[in-house]
Parts: structure tokens; sequence; C-alpha cells
């Protein structure tokens, strides 16, 4: 989900000198690659979230459209209950329609620690435009098939995780699996990519299951549809009047 | 008879029957230590409800800008801070003052996420005013200016969370935290990360639970504002908050400042205290009456078995009112013998009690957690009046036995037998 | 029988010292009594209020939910339960409620508030909730009234003072509320404000109150609830009927077995706390109290006894054996006491009644975590009646004890010679 909101223009930032100097040029092209996977000027698709809880079981289906890191827009259309809601990023703020009420609300920063829409994705992670490669030490290794690797926050980061492993299929370049650690260096949720098709030309996972292991019983399964890269946009669509227009 | 002798009879006939002298200078004496001992214990209790509510966070007055309590909105915040400052260091019955940013936040931990006042301090001042320092249960108290860094970034970046917050959000010394809040003037969102520097513990729930402190130009600069929401002051006497004709609250009372003592901005504790002297004057007066009763029925009983003498002596000439001061006189000297035991003991108990102390931890009052033993506080002023008291009311209650004797008829005084 | 007739003709011969001893015993009784009343009845008194306050005497929950609330944690079969619990001769109401954090929206700003579900009738006879309206007016009573919308056609709904100043809401402006349902779906309505409660220090400030209905149409609930308050008859059956009814339900196997019950001592145990500091220290000066009427009792039958060596000294000199005359003594003393509690009673009786009826009104009233304290009242029980009596029968036999071996045991001339 986080990978779906980067902008094609961004600076990469040279990386300090590492010990490995060798590796860690092959890491920085991978990495940079993995940031600029899902990023592109615009895009629309249809998507399935389905979240597990001990509790309770749905899934959503949501269209959404996005113009490069900085605006989104979501809404529900389906199951029936909630058809009709939805989220409108537009820079660092963020707001949501209700259309049962009709009300369009300004997520408070209360709310953006909070799940979106009961996930196991914040609303935080929504609206942060993270780039990786910007963000990150990053240094490569092998792992069977795979390459690791494995990123270390710069000094003005501002992220909760000590560490995040990235593991890459060797063949086709695309992420396998997205690992989050704590600084005890315990692995606190992965997300796991599957399912390759090919999007506007494009090779890509199109299932990401987002597996908090500190909480049993919990998963969030993003699958792409449909999605759609670069292709006229009208801006019209990030605004708070398309958010309350209505929809049936 | 003169004066004179009749004080000297009075002195002798108090020790004529020793045991039952004896008896009610014990109860008088009891009654007076009682009395005594709770003065101080109420007095040692309440001091040290004051002192546990003003010096562990609240101080003795806080100022606000006007409007911020009621809407408790981080968009009103002083705004000259530095004129306030210098005003308060001219002032003499400040003792210290602490200016804060205060703001709701949520932080965020790798494990979880929690809601949290975040309070922005200054090292320094906070240490001089509350008990934050001294609250420290692992690691450092913020850095202060005297410490020197080599990098500042380190100095800026530590945050202190009360131990059932670390539990909830399962962190622990160097750990990140990441705090976000809102920006005042509907700004934008801010975001921060935080390593946990220290760890307190108040023994208050809602403080370990609920707040997190950072430097003071961290709070500033994430909430883009140049003042602050709130300084909290120390008086040179905690008294001096009830003393509202001191020139600060003037001073400090205007359009924009809304300056209060601790008892406004916490009136429970006041209602709380208000109602223990309350119950304890009911105490004391049930206390006097026992007293007197106890009184009034021992000198009955002298006087009932001394019926044959007294009758004598009216018999022989003596007027009825120097037999009504003789029976005063008795009671003065019993009841000043009885304020010297009674004061000895009830300044002994205290005295022992108020160096060791009354153990009350672990209970709550009014939303306080009395987390050190309450000590008893002398106040010899206090103690003085008391048993002048006490004394009053044993002459008082002698007053009737008095009449008693002064109005019998010698002959039938005298007829009394077993 | 002889020395009965002895004993009382002695009390009644010297008739004014008979009479000042029960005046001052008496006294002393009276006093005790008061005292005792009176903190009993505070005590109790101010644990009434604060149970009534919205706590109620015994909670039900399923499983942990006191220490760790969670919204799927529900007990449900909920009518069957209220109907089994209604009949216990012990309870006087049951109310049940269904917590919701969520998000509350006013005209531009957001807060967080506790959205409670209440059946109004049921809640009124169980808390202060309906006393507690300052402005507007209370849910509907029955259930059907209260979910009915209001002419707006939203749900109508209560709030608490610090919340309507903090998002600028009047009677009958819109409040929204945004939450997450128990099946996961977004939980977003609009009401209408119909009354505010409580003040902006008190439990209700940030809270947000719906009929059950309301409530979980809200949630996606259906026949469930948080919790279960119970009022019971006295507050002092709390843990008793606690324990009995977690005895009796453990048996049983439709949810019956996993519900928690526990008493308001459990539920507010830093309130309790604080309540058993206060009252030991509230012993500490009752034992002092006790402990002075004891010495004027020790003080006037001590000074009764000894005045009387002689005539003691004369009854043995007759004859009489030593055992008697400590017989004789002892009973003398145990009439005097009797005499004393009767004459102290019919001066406590009424002192109490008006105590616990009128009492003592403050002149501030006292404000204690939002309740207003306006009198001290007191209490007619066992305790505040009967243990005065137990402390002046108790010492008067104690004090006599002493004197009246020696009396006794005195050898006739020794006492003749005692002046």
């Amino acid at each position: 989900m986080r990978t779906l909101f980067r902008s094609t223009a961004l600076i990469i930032i040279l990386l300090l000198p590492s010990t490995q100097a060798l590796s860690s040029e092959e890491a920085i092209t991978l990495l940079k690659k993995i940031d600029e996977l899902y990023r592109s000027d615009n895009s629309i698709s249809t998507m399935k979230m389905n979240i597990v809880t001990p509790n309770w079981q749905r899934t959503l289906e949501m269209q959404s459209w996005t113009i490069g890191m900085d605006d989104t827009f979501i809404r529900i259309l389906s199951p029936k209950k909630d058809r009709g809601v939805a989220t409108l990023k537009k820079g660092r703020e963020m707001w949501n329609y209700f259309p049962k009420i009709n009300k369009v609300i300004k997520v408070p920063p209360s709310m953006m620690m909070g799940s979106w829409m009961g996930s196991d994705f914040t609303n935080d992670d929504l609206v942060r435009e993270v780039s990786l490669v910007k963000e990150y030490h990053v240094e490569k290794e092998d792992y069977e098939d795979k390459h690791r690797l494995i990123l270390i926050p710069k000094e003005n980061t501002v992220t909760v995780w000590a560490r995040i492993e990235i593991l890459v299929q060797k063949e086709s370049l695309l992420p396998v699996e997205q690992s989050y650690f704590n600084e005890k260096g315990e692995k606190v949720r992965s997300m796991y990519f599957s399912d390759i098709r090919e999007f506007s030309g494009k090779k890509l996972p199109s299932k990401m299951s987002m597996v908090p292991h500190n909480k049993k019983d919990h998963k969030t399964v993003i699958e792409y549809v449909e999605l759609e890269f670069d292709t006229t946009m009208d801006n019209d669509i990030f605004t708070l009047r398309n958010l309350q227009k209505r929809f049936n | 008879m003169s004066m004179n002798l009749v004080g000297r009879l009075a002195k002798r006939n108090i020790f004529r029957n020793t045991r039952r002298t004896l008896l009610t200078i014990c109860l008088v004496a009891c009654g007076l230590a009682a009395l005594l001992f709770t003065d101080a214990f109420v007095r040692g209790m309440t001091t040290s409800m004051i002192k546990i509510s003003t010096e562990t966070f609240l101080g003795d007055a806080q100022i606000h800008q006007q409007g911020f309590r009621e809407a408790n909105d981080i968009d009103i915040y002083i705004k000259d801070t530095k004129a306030l400052f210098s005003q308060l260091d001219d002032n003499s019955t400040i003792k210290a003052y602490s200016p804060r940013t205060l703001s709701g936040g949520m932080l965020a931990s790798s494990e979880n996420v929690a809601a949290a006042l975040i309070y922005g301090i200054d090292a320094d001042k906070e240490a001089e005013l509350s008990k934050l320092k001294k609250a420290m249960k692992r690691g450092r108290y913020l850095s202060g200016n005297a410490d020197e860094n080599s990098s500042n970034k380190r100095i800026s970046n530590e945050i202190l969370i009360g131990d059932d917050l670390a539990e909830l959000l399962e962190v622990d010394l160097g750990d990140r935290i990441v705090v976000t809040l809102s920006q005042a003037h509907e700004g934008d969102l801010s975001q921060e990360l935080f390593r946990v520097s220290g760890i307190f513990h108040f023994n208050d729930r809602q403080m370990d639970k609920n707040m997190a402190f950072v430097h003071l130009t961290q709070g500033k600069s994430m909430l883009g504002i140049k003042g602050v929401h709130e300084v909290a002051l120390r008086l040179q006497h905690t008294e001096q908050a009830d003393d509202k004709s001191l020139g600060l609250w003037k001073t400090l009372n205007n359009t924009n400042l809304e300056t209060l003592n601790w008892r406004e901005l916490i009136p429970q504790l006041s209602s709380m205290l208000n109602m223990s002297s309350y119950s304890t004057l009911i105490a004391s007066i049930i206390m006097f009456v026992l007293v007197a009763l106890g009184l009034i029925n021992s000198m009955f009983m002298s006087i009932y078995e001394r019926h044959n003498e007294f009758g004598i002596l009216l018999a022989i000439g003596t007027r009825p009112k120097q037999l009504f001061w003789q029976i005063l006189l008795e009671g003065f000297f019993i009841g000043v013998l009885s304020l010297l035991v009674g004061l000895i003991l009830g300044t002994l108990l205290s005295y022992w009690k108020s160096i060791s102390g009354i153990d009350y931890s672990g209970t709550e009052m009014s939303g306080i957690s009395l987390n050190e033993p309450i000590y008893l506080i002398i106040d010899y002023l206090a103690f003085a009046k008391i048993s002048l008291s006490v004394l009053v009311i044993t002459v008082l209650s002698c007053i009737y036995p008095a009449i008693h004797a002064a109005r019998l008829q010698p002959s039938f005084a005298m007829r009394k037998a077993l | 029988m002889l020395v009965t007739k002895l004993a009382l003709r002695n009390i009644l011969r010297n008739r004014r010292r008979s009479i000042l001893t029960i005046l001052s015993m008496g006294s002393g009784y009276l006093l005790l009594s008061f005292m005792l009343a009176m903190s009993e009845g505070s005590y109790n008194n101010i644990i009434d209020i604060f149970t009534r306050d919205h706590t109620g005497h015994v909670q039900i929950h399923r499983g942990n939910y006191l220490q760790r609330p969670s919204l799927y944690k529900t007990i449900d079969n909920v009518d069957s339960l209220m109907a089994d619990l209604e009949k216990h001769s012990l309870v006087t109401a049951v109310a049940p409620r269904i917590y919701g954090p969520s998000l509350a929206y006013g005209k531009e700003k957001t807060f967080p508030a506790n959205v409670i579900g209440i059946d109004p009738l049921l809640e009124a006879e169980t808390t202060y909730l309906k006393e507690k309206v300052k402005q507007g007016t209370y849910l509907s009573s029955g259930m059907t009234n209260s979910s009915k919308m209001t002419s707006n056609g939203y749900f109508p709904a209560m709030i608490g003072k610090a919340l309507a100043t903090n998002l600028h809401l009047n009677i009958g402006d819109e409040l929204i509320l945004i939450s997450q349902g128990i099946d996961g779906s977004i939980a977003n309505d609009v009401y209408e404000v119909v009354a505010i409660v409580g003040s902006s220090e008190s439990y209700e400030r940030m809270n947000v109150y719906l009929s059950l209905d309301a409530m979980r149409q809200f949630l996606s609930m259906g026949n469930q609830v948080h919790e279960l308050a119970v009022s019971l008859t006295h507050q002092s059956y709390a843990r008793s009927f606690a324990n009995q009814l977690t005895r009796e339900w453990s048996q049983e196997t439709d949810t019956k077995n996993e519900l928690s019950i526990d008493p308001w001592q459990v539920v507010e145990y830093a309130f309790y706390n604080s309540m058993q500091a206060d009252k030991e220290g509230n012993y500490i000066s009752m034992g002092i109290l006790i402990f002075i009427v004891s010495i004027g009792v020790l003080n006037t039958v001590l000074m009764g006894i000894l005045e009387r060596t002689r005539e003691f000294g004369v009854l043995k000199a007759i004859g009489t054996r030593p055992f008697a005359v400590f017989r004789l003594i002892m009973l003398e003393s145990f009439f005097l006491a009797i005499a004393s509690c009767l004459f102290g009673f019919i001066f406590a009786l009424p002192a109490n009644y008006w105590l616990t009826h009128v009492g003592i009104t403050f002149p501030d009233p006292i404000d204690m975590g939002g309740i207003l304290f306006e009198t001290m009242l007191g209490e007619i029980s066992l305790f505040s009646m009967g243990l005065p009596a137990l402390v002046v029968i108790g010492s008067t036999l104690l004090v006599s004890l002493i004197p009246g071996i020696r009396a006794a045991r005195i050898s006739p001339l020794q006492a003749l010679q005692a002046a």
C-alpha cells in the first residue's frame, strides 16, 4: 500500500560511504527499483482488501486514483453498507466522506495512527510519503535464490522501525517479502508479495498481505484487480467537492 | 479567711484524696493529649496533601492565557513570554517558575500506539519546581543547560514517559517513539522521532500512564508556536498562595493572563480539606463535653464527701463566697496540673509521630496518591490555644459544683453520715 | 435474691451519687453513639452517593472486560439474564450498558468521546444520571420512545458538559459519531443533542448517551451488552451477593459461567482503598473517644466503690462472705451501667434519628468528584446503638473488678479504720 504512493519526481540522495562500497552501489540500485515499482505520474486502480481479525472478517472493494505521491482518492464500492465511503488525501491532510450522513470529516492527528477502515494499515501509512532510498541506508546480501536488502533508517528519518528487510526474487527483481523490525531485533510485521501479473506493461505482484506478528489472527490482504498507469486524469478528482459527490 | 488561706486550702484539699485527684487529672490530661494529637495530625495531613499536590507537578499557582483552561485549545497560548519571564524574575515572592507547552498527541512505538499529554519543559526550571527529576526511575532526566553534549540532536530528541505508558507501548530505554501532534492554528501534522531517555514513576496512575515530557524547544517547534501554554509557579511559602492581597495576583491577572492558585485549580482537594476540618471540629466539641462531664462528676463526688467539713466551715463563719472560690480554685489547680500532664503527653506523642510519621502509602484520597508518610506538625500556638480552652472548660465545669457548695446550709450539711 | 435486692437498694440509697453516675456514664453513651452514628452514616452516605453516580453496587462483565475493555467482549442472552437477576430479593434494579469509544464531531472540531448505550428507565433507577441533566430533557422513558427519532429524523443523544463545550454544541444541534462496528464496518451516524448532562468535572463530561437500540444500530450489534450494573437494597450486600452469584452461575453452561461479577469495591478499588484508609483513621479517633469515655466510667465507679470502703468493712464484720461482697459490688455496677445505657439510649435514639433523616448541613456544600455533599447524615444501626452500650457496660464491669476484689478481701478492721 505504501509503495503505491511513490512519485517519479524524486531526487536520489547519495548514501554515505559504507565499508562495502561495491555491494552498496548494487543495493542502492535495487532499492531504487523497488521504490519505483508502483510509481507513476498517476494511476487508476480497482482493488480488493480482505481484512481478517479474530472477531470478524470483511472484504472491501475499492477504486483508487493517485497523482504522484501527494494526492490520493479512494472510494469504497462494496460491501453495500459502506458503499460510497471515500477518502481524500492531499499533501499531508486527509478527509473522509460518509454518504449515509452526507458529511465530510477531516481526519485529526489522533486518528492518524489509527487503522484505516479497520485494516492493519494505518492512516499514517497512507499519508506519509516514504522514499526508502531517501530515508534508509541499504546493504545487500544473498539469501538462497533471493537478494536480501537490509535497510537502516538514517539519522533524520522519523520512523518507529529500527530495521526493514526486503527479500527480492533474483530472477524477476520483484519483492517477495518486506519485514519490519523493532529495536530488539524482533520482526513485528511483514508484508508478503505474490501473484505476479502484468499491468500497463509492467510486471508486478498483484497481491500484498500484511501480517502483524505481535497480534494473533490478524491479516490484511490487498489484491489489485485492475491497475492502469499514466492515463489521462482529471485534477478535479482530488477535491472536497468530488469527495461529497453523490455516488450510487 | 484571707484569699491566701483559701488558696492554700484549695491546694491541700486536692491532695487529700490523691486517688480521685489523680484519676481526674488523668481524664482531663488524656482528653487534652488526644485533642493535641488530633490537631497535629490534621495539620500534618493537610500540609502533606497540599505539599504532594503542589510539589509533585502542579505548583503553588499557574499562569495561563485567558480562555485556555475552558477551551483546552492549543491555539490559546501566552505569546509575550520574554516580558512575562522578566516580570517573574523581578518578583521576590516567586521562588521558581517553569514554562510548559502542552498538547494532546499520539505516541507510537513499533508495537503499539497510545494517546498522551505531551509537555514541552525547560529541564532546569522544571527541576526547581516539580518532582519530575526525582521521579525518574530508570534512565536519566532531560539534559539541562549544564550538560554539554557533542551533538545537540541527541539532547533534543530525549523523551520521558511514565512506566505504565512504557509498558503499554512495550518500550524500554533507547527505543524509538514517534510523536504525532497537530500544529497550532489549523496547521499540518507534526511528527518527530524521539528516543526514550528516561522512565519516571510518580505513583499516580494518571501521570504514569498519560504524560510524556520533551524539551521546551521541541515542544515549541512541533507545535509551531513561539509562546507557552502554561507557567507553573512556586512561591517562597506555599501558604502565600492563599494570600490574595499579594501584588502578584493583580499584576498577573489581566485581559491576557489568568493566574490561579492551587485551590482554584483543584477545588476537589480544597473541599476535602474543608470537610476534614469540619469533622475534626465536631469531634473536638464532643471531646470537650466528655471532659467537662467527667470533671463535674468528679467535683461533685469530692464535695459530697466533704459535706460535713463544709458544714463546719460555714458554721464557724466562712463566707459562702470564699467557699465558692475555694472550690473553684481546686478546679483551677486540677486544671493546671492536668494541663501540664496533658501538654507533655500530647507534645511527646506528636513529636514522636512528627519524626516517624504515619504511613498511608498506597492509598489515594481525592485523586492524590499518598506516596509519603504523614508527618505530624506541632503548632505551638494552636497547642497553647487548645490547652487554655481545656483549662477554661475545667474551671467553668466547676462553677456549678462550687455554687452548690456555697449554698449549703450548715446544719443540713453536717447531718450527713455514712 | 437477696444480693439483687441489696444491690438495688444501695443504688437507690445514695440517690445523688447514683444519679450523677448514671448521668455521667449515660452522657458518655450518648456522645459515643452520636459519633458512631455520624461516622457510619457519612461513610455509608458517601458510598451510596458514589456508587449511585454511575457504578452501581455490583457489575457484571464478560471475562476480563473490566481490566481490558474490548468491543468484542459482550454479554449475550441479555434479556434472560436480566430477568433472572430481577427475581433476586436483594436486587432493586439492573441497568444494561453498551460502550463504544468513538470520535465525536461538532461544528468544526473533533474530540474522542465515550459513547454509552443505556436503557433510560432502568438507568434512572440505578444511577443519578437523570438528575444530572442540566439542560434539555432526559432520554424518554422506555426503550421504544428513545429509539424513536426526533422530528429531524435523528436519534436523540445526551452529551456531557465538557464535550458540549469543546464541540460548541447546544440543544438541538447535530452530533456526528464515527466508530468501528462490531462487524468491522465503519460506524457513522448523526444524532440530535437533546440534553446536556453533568458538570465539566463529573464522570459524564466526555460521554455521549444513546438508547440501547440506537447504539445497537450504530455498532451493528445484536442483543448484546458490555455491562450490567446491578443496584441492591444496600451497598453492604455487594460482596456477598457477588460471591453468591458467581458460585451459582459458575455451574451453568449457557455462557453464564464466562461472566465476571464484581462488587463496587473491586470496580472502584481506588475509591474503596481511600475509604478504608479514612475509616481506619476514624477508628483511631473512635478508639480515643472510647478510651476517654472509659476513663470517665473508671473515675465514677472507682470513686463510688472506694468511698464506701467503710461500709463494706461493716458488711464483712457482720459476717458477709468476701465473694458476696464482690458480687454485690459487681451487680451494683452492672445495674448502674444498664441504667446509664437506657438513659443514654432515650436521648440517643431521637438524636440519631434526627441525624439520619435530617442531618447536619454543611455551610458550604463539599464537592467530591463531582458529587455535592450538603449534609452529614447519621445511621441508626446495631453498631451505632449497640457498641456504646458494650463499651459502657464492659468498661464498668472491668473497672469494678479490682476494687471489687479488694473490697472483698479487705479485713473489716482496716476498712473501718479508713475514714
